[in-house]
């Protein structure tokens, strides 16, 4: 036995602990692995386990995160710290509670959440979302992998409606200390230009903390995708029916639908498509139900960006579309498998 | 590599690559032992008596169960005892084996009468699978029912047996000569080879097979090296298209499947009157000191073929034929079977900190999310689950890796709620060919393959029968 193990094994001999039995568990999980072996065929299994996974979605985050970093300075630490300790105690009380090991699954939604935000948020509105997404979005439903909402954006959602105020008027273009209400789909909007897509690329528009620096989003999005952490139809169907519906649409509205390139690269769709559409528990698991999924959302999104007050759609439409997510699969598996003729 | 080769392919599956513990090319003959447990097969029963004297290649026990069969004695000895499973005997005497009368180099001149003979009388009706059909009722299928063979290397497993070793002190003629004895006896019958790379370049005059066989020939076919290419009916699936049901048996196509060594054996059964009496298998996986391929008479005691090389520091778990769908060997004074494919050792995993944080340059994965995919060999092989088990969060992986092509993720969770009915057999869990690979992939570490396959059994339970024909025919969505 290692040492390490043999320090849990004495830690979950002490009395006093035994209610927290499931934590020391996950921790002893995390740093001495199972001791779990196979007892029947297949007499060996694969090395990826949910933590490895989970930890590979994070380091294709983390060129957004350390971008963010840079543009916005340490707060946004600060922020993403806020993230994990509250949402990071909620789930420590459930696994209390229902007496089940941590879910992993909560490390990357605790990163995501805080890099949705703009960088002029207060840390009470990231104690706040985080919160309400991690028990709202996922604990109700039962926990990572019975939810049907992906939980940063349930969080993310509520305090956009639930603090207008803050969530709209708080964004800042890196390196100026400017706060405006104005992010380029919104000057869009009134104004009707765009900026250099060189500045949307780079990141040096207005915008929340991670959907900026585009290069990064595209370099880690498309590394989770090599390694197979996620699939490539969710983002490749998205971006295509984006690209599609404004091309279309921009022909016939100029003025309200904007063209496919700024739509590509504008707001958080890079980010949604490649960190939270993507998101395996909330999006259909058949092949062919990703692909319906991923049109779904770039045309919502598309339609929310030009017809509906909120200037930014990318949030809701995934949202909107995690709801048929279970409905979409169900379909195509019954296409897949037709009933038998009596 | 012959020009006419033809390449196949199926959907799914994985390819098990670079893992240590692979068999080399040495070829031990081990000794007998004082003491020999021959399996009678099921539903087979003992034809001698305690304290008979035996030869080697004497009938010890019959069949008639589903079509007949014998079993001949691989060793000369007393009758020791006998049970319902095995017949113990007692080692002694001379252990060479006398021809069975009617064999002949000259087997051309041998009337397919006294080679159905031969076979039946050197117990080789049995090494194929349901049987080598002969007019004395050894298989389901009647002789001219025989539309196939197909001979294949296993080439896809994650440990195999290597042509190159079977091969050695013998000539590339005894595979034609097999086929051709074959092509004889079911003249309605045409022959396809399948072999992996590595024995086609191991042989390099494999593409000289069909000289025996008067112009025909057999087809030779390049399996792919993804698993389970040769589990029966990917590997019929795969050759022949999907002519019948999907997971039809090897009955349905009118096809006889055999592995190279049961190819040699009826082979020698017809030109020398060798009886059915000895298995080579690899001895695979890091739980050995070396691995070597040994050569054992059926009956010996796995301890005695494996005390000389494996670890004991290690204690490895003992493996009976696949790593993949072999029963754990509990008792290692359980006889080698007729139907040994090989012996493996699987270490126990070592103490690790941080272990999901390991870069994984050894380690195997689907995903590429360790360095392995960079480079592929020296990978280690343990019996640790390398994960606690979660809910399934729909990654797709079994989805993706599953031959049949079903969806492994939505069956486990019928079978997990307790939902048997036409529900299941409608998602194809009767397409299910347990292959496994599922539980293997699983990043949740769910045991798939179990529940489905215990999903199969509770349908059965209920008279849900296998999948209809109608069923199996739909195009991927
Ligand atoms: S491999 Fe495991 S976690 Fe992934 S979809 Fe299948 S059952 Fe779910
Ligand atoms: S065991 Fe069955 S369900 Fe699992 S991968 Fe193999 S065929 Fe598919």
């Amino acid at each position: 036995m290692s040492r390490t193990r043999a320090i849990f094994e004495k830690l979950k001999a002490v009395k006093l602990l035994r209610p927290m039995l499931p934590i020391l568990t996950t921790l002893e999980g995390i740093f001495a692995g199972t001791e779990a072996v196979t007892i029947e065929a297949p007499h060996i299994r694969e090395h990826l386990e949910i933590k490895r996974y989970m930890t590979a979605a994070i380091i294709g985050l983390m060129p957004t995160l350390v971008a963010a970093v840079i543009f916005f300075g340490p707060y946004v630490l600060a922020c993403v710290l806020v993230s994990y300790l509250v949402g990071g105690a909620i789930e420590v009380a459930f696994a209390y509670v229902r007496k089940r090991e941590i879910e992993e699954g909560f490390l990357v939604t605790g990163l995501i959440f805080p890099l949705t935000l703009p960088a002029g948020v207060p840390l009470w509105v990231v104690a706040v979302g985080v919160a309400v997404g991690v028990f709202f979005g996922k604990e109700v439903f039962g926990g990572t992998g019975r939810n049907i909402f992906n939980p940063a954006l349930v969080g993310r959602l509520f305090i956009t409606i639930g603090f207008p105020g803050i969530m709209s008027g708080q964004w800042v273009a890196p390196f100026t200390d400017a706060i405006t209400s104005a992010t380029p789909l919104a000057i869009y909007k009134s104004a009707g230009t765009i900026p250099p897509y060189f500045d949307l690329l780079m990141g040096q528009v207005a915008g929340s903390m991670g959907e900026l620096f585009r290069i990064g989003i595209i370099a880690g999005g498309l590394f989770l995708i090599v390694v197979r952490v996620s699939n490539w139809r969710i983002p490749l169907f998205f971006f295509a029916a984006v690209a599609a519906v404004s091309a279309i649409g921009h022909v016939f509205l100029p003025a309200t639908i904007a063209p496919p390139l700024f739509q590509l690269l504008t707001g958080g769709l890079l980010f949604g498509a490649f960190f939270m559409a993507t998101d395996p528990i909330t999006s259909p698991a058949t092949k062919a139900g990703k692909i319906i999924f991923g049109i779904g959302c770039g045309v919502v999104t598309v339609v929310i960006r030009s017809f509906t007050g909120f200037t930014e759609g990318v949030m809701f439409s995934i949202v909107f579309m995690n709801a048929f997510a279970p409905l979409i699969d169900t379909m195509v598996i019954n296409r897949r498998f037709p009933a038998v003729e009596p | 590599m012959p020009d006419r080769i033809n390449t196949l392919s199926f959907k799914g599956g994985y390819r098990f690559r670079g893992f240590q513990g692979a068999s080399t090319d040495e070829l031990v003959a081990l000794t007998l032992g004082s003491h020999a447990s021959i399996p009678l097969g099921s539903a087979g029963s003992a034809v001698v008596k305690r304290g008979e004297q035996i030869d080697v290649g004497q009938i010890v026990g019959e069949s008639d169960h589903d079509f007949r069969r014998l079993t001949v004695s691989p060793v000369s000895g007393t009758v020791a005892a006998v049970s319902d499973d095995f017949v113990q005997i007692d080692c002694g005497g001379d252990q060479a084996w006398p021809p069975v009368p009617g064999a002949s180099a000259e087997w051309k001149t041998l009337s397919t009468d006294v080679m159905e003979d031969v076979l039946l009388a050197t117990g080789s009706c049995s090494v194929v699978r349901g049987g080598l059909p002969t007019r004395h009722g050894t298989s389901e299928l009647a002789p001219e029912e025989v539309r196939r063979v197909v001979v294949h290397d296993s080439g896809s497993e994650v440990y195999r047996t290597s042509v190159a070793v079977l091969m050695r002190e013998r000539d590339t003629t005894h595979l034609s000569v097999g086929l051709a004895i074959l092509q004889r006896l079911f003249p309605n019958s045409e022959s396809h080879v399948v072999m992996g790379a590595e024995s086609l370049s191991a042989l390099p005059k494999l593409n000289a097979l069909g000289d025996h066989n008067g112009g025909g020939g057999p087809s030779l076919h390049l399996g792919s090296p993804k698993y389970p290419q040769h589990h029966e009916s990917v590997l019929l699936e795969s050759l022949f298209g999907e002519e019948v049901p999907a997971r039809a048996s090897a009955v349905d196509y009118g096809a006889l499947v055999m592995d190279v060594q049961a190819l040699l054996q009826i082979r020698d059964a017809v030109v020398t009157g060798k009886p059915n009496i000895e298995r080579v298998i690899p001895l695979s996986g890091p739980g050995f000191t070396s691995n070597p391929h040994v050569q054992v008479r059926v009956g010996t005691s796995v301890e005695r073929v494996i005390e000389p090389y494996i670890n004991r520091d290690e204690s490895p778990k003992i493996v009976y034929n696949s790593v993949m769908t072999g029963e754990q060997v509990d008792d290692t004074s359980a006889p080698i079977g007729f139907d040994c494919t090989g012996l493996v050792a699987i270490p126990k995993a070592r103490p690790e900190f941080l272990p999901f944080m390991n870069l994984g340059g050894k380690r195997d994965s689907f995903s590429f999310t360790f360095l392995s995919s960079l480079v592929r060999v020296g990978k280690t092989l343990d019996d640790n689950l390398h994960g606690e088990e979660r809910a399934c969060l729909a990654c797709g992986y079994c989805e993706q890796i599953c031959p049949a092509g079903i969806l492994p993720f939505v069956l486990h969770r019928y079978v997990q709620r307790k939902i048997i009915d036409e529900k299941l057999v409608r998602y194809g869990a009767f397409r299910c060919i347990d292959c496994n690979l599922c539980t293997y992939v699983c990043p949740s570490k769910i045991p798939l393959a179990r529940l489905i396959a215990d999903g199969k059994q509770a349908l059965r339970d209920e008279g849900f029968g296998p999948a209809p024909a109608v069923e199996s025919k739909e195009g991927a969505v």
